[in-house]
């Protein structure tokens, strides 16, 4: 080999490296840094349209604490998240039991029937649900008033208090399932000896679930919270198709995510669109940790 | 302290897996009992259906002459020593010894006594504060003994305890719950498929095969009178040798022939075989039955040694007599060249003849 190519060789192996990960951070950089970054700059000016913008500091965020609209979307959208974590987990770990069961017949099929819903996607369920949920004629109408009596005319989606509880009833229908498949791993993953030990050392079936299912468990549930509340906040699809393109009667169906996407693409305030985004984004990690600090996930294990 | 009385127990899973079949075995006061067999064979069925973890599919089971058939686990009084050791993860030690304790609304001041009690018994007083993702596999294995401790139970059970565990901590462990058993003077019973843990920890040993019990003994008359074929096979290391053959009288000596060689069978021992003259049996006979050196005149056996072991205090030969493999464990000054024919002996005295066909010893 000459001089001249072992040189090339060496620079080669040198810059070779850099090469092959250069389209991965070029993407990254491109539609991952910089959007995150001018959002960031887009929060502290007003918008009107792409091309008109005016610098105003932090006066946006100023705005939001005071913004009736914003205020009534967070409420919204927290009853969701509260509801959505403390209805959906129970039942999918209750669901997630039942399923764990041997006795059981047809589990598979259960599993895959709970779990189906949420392989059509929110547009599609929200669609589906919007005709359940018709008075007079839907489906969860006829059923209550047949079971109930309940008026077969109940507005569901056009009645102000109870649009909250028809999108956490579709939500439960859609995520219940899905949340017990993780539940159902982690049921499946703890030790049944430990099973064995508890039993021989005298604890009760309750007793077995306290001491032995809930911390064999933890960790899977710990995600799956903060997944959910996640998830939660996210919060859009939904109510939008469902309430026909709107935030529904009196804003009932307003959620954070949905008045982000009216102030950003229906006004054309991109600016505030960005601080809500912002904020949204801040508020979520926010209970995220303290989600994590309560469930001990950070505890040292000694 | 109390007895365990199995009365023709069975056990029969879904899709007719017969587990256990018509057991029956009891377990003295205070008497260290191992059920040993390969796996498979039912000795843990066996246990569980003691512990309560499994239902009888029918027979009877006595704990201190109560019938404990329809009795939960918790109410029988026994405790058991787990194979994983099955400690409870988020627990610290001393949480894990005293959960059964707690479960049983004992006390403070006496769950904390019998806990430090255990732990000091144990060697493990250092590790209370300690998680079992902490410990090593050996102090595991002495948390795991200590929540059986504290409970003084009526009965030991353990499953495979030691099975884990590295040989050096295994050899140790042996030892220490057969000290434990005499400290505590309760009444274990103990499963393992290693032969060498049933022969040096049990008073008795009940060996198992495919469901069935077969042979309950002291460990030595079940080294030296085994009752079948498979008892003889399974006790002892390396295993007793099995040479399939026939019986033929000629010239008023009885002979043990196959195409290989011959053998002079003792007198004591023609009297029980008369009737299988001319049958096929088995001949069985151990490692350390078979001579390399003052071998009596005329019975010696030209054998080729394929393999020589040296263990310093005897050599492990395997042998080829035509193609019947054997194997022989020879005085130490024996040391063949590997693939040399040398001649072997048999101390006909302590052989055995099993049926060929049943597997039954006759003699």
């Amino acid at each position: 080999m000459t001089m001249q190519r072992m040189a090339l060789f060496r620079l080669q192996r040198k810059y070779a490296p850099y090469l092959f990960v250069t389209p991965f951070i070029v993407l990254f950089l491109l539609f991952g840094v910089y959007p995150l970054i001018k959002s960031l700059v887009l929060a502290t000016y007003i918008t009107s349209g792409p091309k008109s913008h005016l610098f105003v500091g932090l006066e946006n965020f100023r705005f939001l604490l005071s913004d009736p609209d914003f205020h009534k979307a967070v409420r919204n959208t927290t009853v969701f998240a509260f509801f959505s974590v403390f209805l959906q987990l129970p039942l999918s770990l209750g669901l997630a039991l039942l399923l764990n069961r041997e006795l059981v017949k047809g589990r598979d099929f259960f599993r895959f029937s709970f779990f189906s819903p949420h392989l059509v996607g929110q547009v599609f369920v929200a669609v589906l649900f919007s005709v359940i949920f018709i008075p007079q004629f839907g489906l969860l109408n006829r059923v209550l008033h047949a079971v109930t009596g309940l008026a077969l005319d109940t507005k569901w989606l056009t009645n102000p208090s109870l649009v909250m509880p028809a999108l956490i009833l579709t939500s439960l229908w859609m995520y219940v399932g899905f949340n017990m498949i993780y539940f159902l791993a982690a049921l499946q993953a703890v030790d049944r000896e430990l099973y064995d030990a508890a039993q021989v050392d005298g604890a009760s079936a309750f007793q077995q679930f306290l001491h032995v299912t809930i911390p064999g468990i933890r960790p899977v549930a710990v995600f799956v919270m903060v997944l959910s509340t996640i998830g939660s906040f996210q919060l859009f699809e939904l109510p939008y198709v469902m309430l026909g393109n709107s935030s529904g009667p009196e804003g009932a169906g307003l959620t954070v995510v949905m008045y982000l996407y009216n102030n950003g693409f229906v006004s054309g305030d991109l600016g505030y669109a960005s601080a809500i985004g912002w904020s949204l984004a801040l508020g979520v990690l926010l209970i995220s940790l303290v989600q994590m600090r309560f469930t001990g996930t950070w505890k040292r294990e000694e | 302290m109390a007895n365990v009385v199995l009365k023709d127990v069975t056990k029969v899973y879904p899709g007719d897996v017969v587990a256990v079949d018509d057991a029956t075995l009891e377990v003295v006061d205070r008497e260290f009992v191992v059920l040993v067999g390969p796996s498979g064979c039912g000795k843990s069925t066996t246990l569980r259906m003691i512990a309560g973890l499994e239902d009888a599919t029918s027979g009877d089971i006595y704990i201190d002459d109560q019938r404990v058939n329809d009795v939960p686990p918790k109410d029988r009084d026994i405790a058991m020593v787990f194979q994983n050791y099955a400690l409870y993860p988020h627990m610290t030690v001393y949480k894990n010894m005293a959960f059964g304790l707690k479960l049983r609304k004992y006390p403070k001041s006496e769950i904390e006594k019998r806990v430090k009690d255990a732990a000091e018994i144990l060697g493990i007083t250092q590790l209370l504060a300690r998680k079992p993702k902490a410990l090593s596999g050996g102090e595991r294995q002495r948390v795991a003994v200590g929540r059986a401790i504290v409970r003084h139970p009526k009965v030991f059970l353990f499953d495979e305890p030691l099975s884990n565990l590295d040989a050096k901590l295994r050899v140790q462990m042996r030892a220490e719950i057969s000290k434990l058993h005499l400290r505590l003077q309760a009444t274990m019973i103990y499963v393992t498929h290693d032969q060498i843990e049933a022969m040096t920890m049990g008073d008795r040993i009940v060996v198992m095969h495919e469901g069935v019990i077969q042979q309950i003994d002291d460990p030595l008359s079940l080294y030296h009178s085994p009752v079948n074929r498979f008892v003889a096979g399974f006790i002892g290391s390396p295993p007793m040798n099995f040479v399939e053959g026939t019986l033929h009288r000629e010239s008023g000596v009885l002979l043990f022939k196959n195409e290989h060689f011959s053998l002079v069978v003792p007198e004591e021992m023609w009297a029980p075989l008369e009737d299988h003259d001319a049958v096929e049996v088995t001949f069985g006979i151990r490692p350390e039955d078979i001579m390399a050196k003052d071998i009596p005149e005329g019975s010696a056996v030209e054998a080729r040694a394929e393999v020589v072991e040296p263990l310093g205090s005897e050599v492990i030969l395997y042998l080829m007599i035509g193609e019947q493999s054997l194997v022989g464990k020879v005085d130490a000054t024996v040391h063949p060249e590997p693939n040399s024919v040398l001649p072997i002996g048999f101390n006909m005295a302590r052989c055995h003849f099993f049926d060929a066909e049943k597997g039954e010893v006759i003699v």
